[in-house]
């Protein structure tokens, strides 16, 4: 077992589409279903927007999975079901609700993997472990933001001034 | 938990200046780590809805006839960092057909597309972890003046059961001189893990049917991850 070798991360490149995206896929709930929430966000690099196709982000947390491409401005939409619970780590701790969040893309020899939480869970979001080993003027950024129109805006920069929060694995 | 050596971790950089883009799309600053069991064992994605249905590992069946190009079969197991199979785990598969052309509507049209062939296929490992395509040899492919041929490769994307098992890579071809030069490929620092990306040729296997003869490879995928319970028979 010790010659066991980890496969390396590549790129997923620009043309996945095909293989990637199927009818539905950036729907994690029917639109019908009581707490069904929009979320919706631009991803972004140190120049500017990944415009299409350069990037793919998936969006998960128990039984919900989306995923999206983003298009001509960089935009994604997904669809998933506002988490209200919280959630436990392995040891027990308790954990303010929160969406899993990868970006791939094109220029990304590997993803990177952040986190979305709810702006209504305050008190538990204070109090979130992993929100906690977060510089305090960078946790910010790991928060959804309510939208006018209803639903939830969450940006990710993966450079520039604005760079987001990620995690190592 | 095991108490098997880890798997030796040849990761890409996020900043690799010979792949351009990277240089703009690299985050500069350190990643949050975590205390170990945070997140090494958390679920990964729910991949339940994405669908898999039979003849989906089979690529040269899609059309109203074979498509152009060299027959191939690739397969082999799907381990975990203890080196057990992953059942159940899903792969997504995509590539540029013979002539190094992709499907996708945002590909370059420098090369023909072949009616008989999407490029495109999907399947779930055995109860072993086991797992094989049949499929074309795709084309060494380039992208515009700007941009060297990269060698050929298959792209894929595998979920197992973690958060720490999802990955996505690229499987190439034993012998390809375009490897050398090609700065994905070369983003990985050291030559063990290049070698893990390349299928090995099993054989040039002829069938009593001469539709189904093809040639062979292997190729084995490593996640990161255990199972949750150790002491599962294997």
């Amino acid at each position: 077992m010790s010659d066991l070798i980890y496969t390396p991360s590549q790129t997923v490149g620009p043309f996945y589409s095909t293989g990637l995206l199927w009818e539905g896929c950036t729907d994690a709930v029917a639109a019908s279903d009581p707490d069904a929430i929009e979320i919706r966000g631009t991803v972004a690099d140190g120049d500017g927007p990944f415009v299409y196709p350069d990037g793919m982000i998936e969006l998960f947390a128990g039984d919900q999975f989306a995923r999206a491409q983003t298009d001509h401005d960089g935009h994604y939409r997904v669809r998933v079901r506002r988490l209200r619970a919280a959630l436990a780590l392995d040891d027990g701790q308790a954990q303010a609700p929160h969406l899993y969040v990868a970006i791939f893309g094109r220029g990304l020899l590997k993803p990177l993997l952040t986190r979305m939480y709810f702006p209504e869970q305050e008190a538990a979001n204070a109090a979130d472990p992993v929100l906690s080993l977060v510089p305090s003027d960078r946790r910010a950024s790991l928060i959804a933001q309510p939208e006018a129109e209803g639903g939830l805006r969450f940006d990710i920069w993966v450079q520039g001034p604005h760079e987001g929060v990620f995690f190592s694995l | 938990m095991s108490v098997g050596v880890q798997p030796l971790d040849f990761s890409p950089p996020y900043l690799f200046p010979d792949y351009e883009i990277s240089i703009k799309r690299a985050p500069q600053r350190a990643l949050i780590e975590l205390p170990p069991g945070w997140f090494d064992r958390a679920a990964g994605p729910a991949y339940g809805r994405v669908p898999v249905r039979a003849g989906d590992n089979d690529l040269t069946v899609h059309g109203s006839h074979h498509p152009i190009g060299q027959r191939i079969v690739f397969g082999g197991r799907v381990l975990d960092s203890d080196g057990r199979g992953v059942p159940g785990a899903l792969i997504e598969l995509w590539q540029a057909n013979a002539a190094g052309r992709y499907m996708d509507a945002a590909a370059p049209e420098f090369f023909p597309l072949d009616p008989n062939f999407t490029g495109c296929g999907r399947l779930q490992t055995d109860n072993d972890g086991r797992y094989s395509f049949t499929t074309i040899r795709p084309g060494a492919y380039s992208a515009g003046p700007q941009f060297l041929f990269r060698p050929a490769h298959i792209h894929l994307s595998i979920m197992g059961p973690g958060l720490a098992s999802r990955l996505v890579s690229q499987m190439y071809f034993p012998d390809d001189p375009l490897q050398a030069t090609d700065p994905i490929f070369s983003s990985i620092p050291d030559p063990r893990g290049r070698q893990r990306l390349i299928a090995e040729f099993l054989e040039a296997r002829v069938e009593a049917d001469g539709r189904k003869s093809a040639m062979h490879y292997r190729w084995d995928i490593v996640l990161r991850g255990h199972r949750a319970t150790p002491m599962d028979s294997r």
